[in-house]
């Protein structure tokens, strides 16, 4: 991914610009801006990985990363989309670990228990989140990763073209292809209505 | 608009992103368009069963657990852990309703306009706007309690403020200082917090002073008052002392620097104001003497502990709008009282002094038979400055504050009862009736109370005693009184400034209660500081009569000449003799106590009763002249009865 290798550039490379002078203290900008994604690129990764045990620990473990690099920062790009470049770098080098290591069990999900209570709507619900998630699985990696980065909360469309160097209606019709895709997959589910 | 532009669009409107105009024309061509919709119908039915997908999300995230804060403290922070879940669970919550409305929306073909506000996130921000005092005055029997700085004393108090120099303990939630009036006022503090969000909010509130009394917290919403709830109000006071900070150690490594000696690494097995016991790995614990500890070094601040207190809120905000907010809250640590100081004019000899000397001999023996008329009032001219001393020793400045002193000692306990009856009895009145009579606050009296608003807005530093100019009067007129009573000094007449507090003496304005401190200039003119007394709170156009020591030139005797009790009946008399040596004439008022309610009396120049029990009469004393003065009275035992009245003395 061309994308990924550029701001992999944007996010580690220390400010070369200004010689004498160090790099402004942006220190604040990231500690802010980590508190306030934090929740964002948890989400994210679970839409990546599928689990929420998983997804909290990389999660910290890339927030940590943009905290320890947070001098390499150079406000050039949006300090939210630096944060999630870090993310996603850390994401792909989890998967390449995980090629190489030995292949762990993923946790069982609990079901989702909150929401309406009987056990019929919690089968129903079970059932549904169990479609989901299969029909999340079969959706081409380059979809699913603008998904999950949209459906995260924490970048606009505009910035996760930015994060992922193609253009915006680029992104939107990766979306937008996605959630239609899902759409058809859970269309025996189509009688199913959000309750809360 | 075509079905192709639309349904590129239909994404954005999906994620909120268009803006007002565009949503306005997709949103027109969806309600002729069964295809659009169709489509948009499909799109949110993934969406909400991504949500279904997402539903084990955990609602809370501590982002990096203390690392954010333990490499460096560039800003006082308290906690070392962030708390993003009601963000989140706002976000959630915020997601669910649009997911709902977009039910709505399709089933029932009516139009809901998704809000932009679901993609905000981040810590909300409060601006402070204004910042109102109402300091109160000490209650009465509490003078000479005022609150004052001192020096730290030994260790053992919870938490004291970072000056070091007032000391506060926690106790039962209130901090109490050690004995005494410590001082009590209202804190009003405005806030605006531009990017609240809808739904709930997490908002923390620094900055609040070491003595609050955490139960009147009030906070509201200014501009939206019925928009904003309150879920939950936290005041999280466990700060970062010493003490409090080595108490979270127990157990945990610890570095002690020792003078003399290498330093000792190892777990801290317990403390006291004398000693530390610590366990340096694979060795034996050692007692260390803490007058020898140059430092000790902690791994970290521990969690929860907070470098200032803080409150935490919860709100819920039902408006899609920022909020401008009151938090109003009680406090200790901030006292006032006022000071005057009353300097005499170089004096005026008193009129017909000089002349009056040749006549003096004359007049001697003159037992008061006939009235001498002839002698005039003795006035002085004096200027009056009062200052409030206003001292705040609550651990916190206040910026630009607009201050509000309060006087008047209504209804607080007076003879029962600890300092805290007095604290919980102001606490609640005040709160109550000045947290919600707004306008009433604008006036000058406010219920039994009176109020003395700045003009300007003024800092209060943290450890301050600072003197604001309350009233001054020049060339208030006094009028000398000198006063005999036996029962408060045998031998000397007292004595006394009269003053009225009105607009054509200089003054006019309520003078609330205080220590008055009289200057005269002595002979070179210099001033000098002569006598000190008090004040109570004096409404405008009353008299203020001030005594001061006692006179040296007017030697006093009294004695009961006779005494008679026969069956019921009981008759006295009493004799003064005074004697004037100054040189000039002076009227001395003279005071008979007489312990009965109903007598018949009798004296050799004019008289008038001035309270039950309690007669006067004005002898005029020439130069040198003497007068003697004699009371008697009779009374019926059974019918005058003992005086016990209050008035009696």
């Amino acid at each position: 991914m061309a994308g990924s290798r550029e701001h992999r550039e944007s996010g580690e490379a220390p400010d070369g610009g200004s010689g004498f002078t160090p790099a402004p203290p942006r220190t604040q900008e990231v500690r802010a801006a980590l508190v306030e994604v934090g929740a964002s690129v948890r989400r994210y990764l679970f839409g990546m990985c599928g689990d929420w045990h998983r997804a909290e620990d990389l999660a910290q473990e890339a927030l940590l990363k943009a905290w320890r690099k947070r001098e390499s920062f150079n406000g050039r790009s949006d300090v939210k989309t630096w944060v999630f470049a870090i993310a996603r770098n850390h994401w792909v080098d989890s998967l390449r670990r995980r090629a190489s290591g030995p292949r762990e069990e993923p946790m069982i999900q609990e079901s989702p228990a909150n929401g309406s209570s009987g056990p019929r709507a919690a089968a129903e619900r079970a059932e549904l989140s169990a479609a989901v998630r299969g029909a999340v699985e079969k959706l081409p990696a380059e979809q699913r990763e603008a998904l999950s980065l949209r459906e995260s909360r924490g970048l606009t469309f505009r910035q996760i073209a930015e994060l992922l160097g193609v253009p915006a209606a680029t992104v939107k019709s990766r979306v937008r292809y996605a959630l239609l895709k899902l759409a058809d997959e859970l269309e025996p589910f189509r009688d199913w209505e959000p309750r809360s | 608009m075509n079905c192709q532009e639309v349904r590129e669009q239909l994404i954005d409107l999906l994620y909120g992103e268009l803006d007002d105009a565009q949503q306005r024309q997709v949103m027109a061509h969806l309600d002729g368009c069964d295809a659009c919709r169709g489509e948009l119908r499909r799109l949110q039915r993934a969406r909400s069963a991504l949500a279904v997908f997402r539903a084990g999300e955990p609602t809370t995230m501590s982002v990096l657990k203390g690392e954010l804060f333990g490499t460096e403290r560039t800003e006082p922070a308290g906690r070392a852990r962030f708390r993003v879940g009601h963000w989140l669970a706002a976000g959630a919550g915020v997601a669910a309703a649009i997911i709902l409305g977009w039910a709505a929306w399709m089933l029932q073909g009516t139009k809901m306009l998704p809000t932009a506000s679901a993609e905000q996130t981040g810590p909300v921000e409060i601006k402070r706007v204004a910042l109102s005092l109402t300091i109160l005055s000490a209650p009465p029997g509490s003078e000479g309690q005022y609150p004052q700085p001192r020096p730290m004393a030994a260790q053992g108090a919870e938490y004291q403020s970072e000056q070091m120099d007032y000391q506060v303990t926690v106790n039962g939630g209130q901090a109490l200082g050690r004995g005494g009036w410590q001082g009590l006022a209202l804190v009003r503090d405005q806030r605006l917090a531009a990017n609240l969000r809808k739904g709930a909010n997490e908002v923390r509130f620094k900055g609040v002073p070491a003595g609050i009394l955490p139960d009147t917290v009030r906070l509201r919403s200014l501009d939206f008052a019925d928009g904003l709830t309150i879920m939950e109000q936290n005041y999280q006071y466990d700060l970062a002392s010493a003490a409090a900070v080595l108490k979270k150690h127990v157990d945990k490594q610890i570095t002690v620097s020792v003078k003399d000696l290498p330093a000792v690494t190892g777990e801290l097995l317990s403390y006291d104001h004398r000693n530390l016991v610590v366990r340096p790995k694979g060795e034996g614990p050692r007692s260390v003497s803490r007058e020898k500890v140059r430092a000790i070094a902690f791994e970290k601040l521990p969690e929860g502990l907070l470098t200032t207190p803080t409150l935490v809120w919860q709100l819920n905000n039902k408006a899609d709008r920022k909020q401008q907010f009151e938090v109003a809250y009680m406090t200790r640590g901030l006292a006032w009282r006022a000071d005057y100081v009353l300097k005499l004019r170089p004096a005026v000899r008193p009129a017909g002094a000089g002349a009056a000397k040749p006549q003096a001999a004359g007049t001697q023996g003159a037992e008061g038979a006939k009235p001498q008329a002839a002698i005039p009032d003795i006035m002085d001219g004096a200027d009056l400055v009062g200052y409030a001393t206003v001292t705040n020793l609550s651990g916190v400045t206040y910026e630009n504050a607009q201050l509000k002193l309060m006087a008047g000692d209504v209804n607080l306990i007076q003879d029962e009862g600890t300092v805290i009856h007095r604290y919980k009895q102001a606490q609640e009145q005040l709160a109550n009736r000045l947290a919600e009579a707004r306008e009433q606050f604008e006036e000058k009296s406010f219920f039994e109370y009176h109020l003395y608003t700045l003009g300007r807005p003024t800092t209060i530093r943290d450890a301050e005693t600072k003197q604001i100019e309350l009233v001054t009067g020049e060339g208030i007129k006094l009028k000398r009184g000198y006063v005999y009573d036996p029962s408060v000094n045998r031998t000397a007449a007292r004595v006394v400034s009269e003053f009225r507090n009105s607009e054509e003496n200089g003054l006019g304005k309520p003078m609330p209660k205080g220590v008055v401190r009289l200057y005269a200039p002595d002979p070179e003119g210099a001033q000098t500081y002569v006598s000190q007394t008090s004040i109570d709170h004096t409404p405008v156009n009353e008299k203020v009569r001030l005594p001061w020591g006692f006179a040296f030139d007017i030697a006093c005797t009294a004695k009961t000449t006779g005494s008679r009790t026969a069956g019921d009946e009981h008759a006295e008399t009493r004799e003064y003799e005074l004697r004037n040596h100054k040189d000039y004439g002076v009227t001395v008022t003279v005071i008979f106590r007489v312990p009965r309610t109903t007598y018949e009396g009798e004296c050799n120049i004019p008289w008038h009763v001035r309270e039950v029990g309690v007669v006067e009469a004005d002898v005029p004393l020439a130069p040198g002249a003497t007068a003697k003065v004699t009371f008697s009275y009779k009374a019926n035992n059974k019918t005058g009865g003992g005086l016990k009245s209050p008035y009696d003395k």
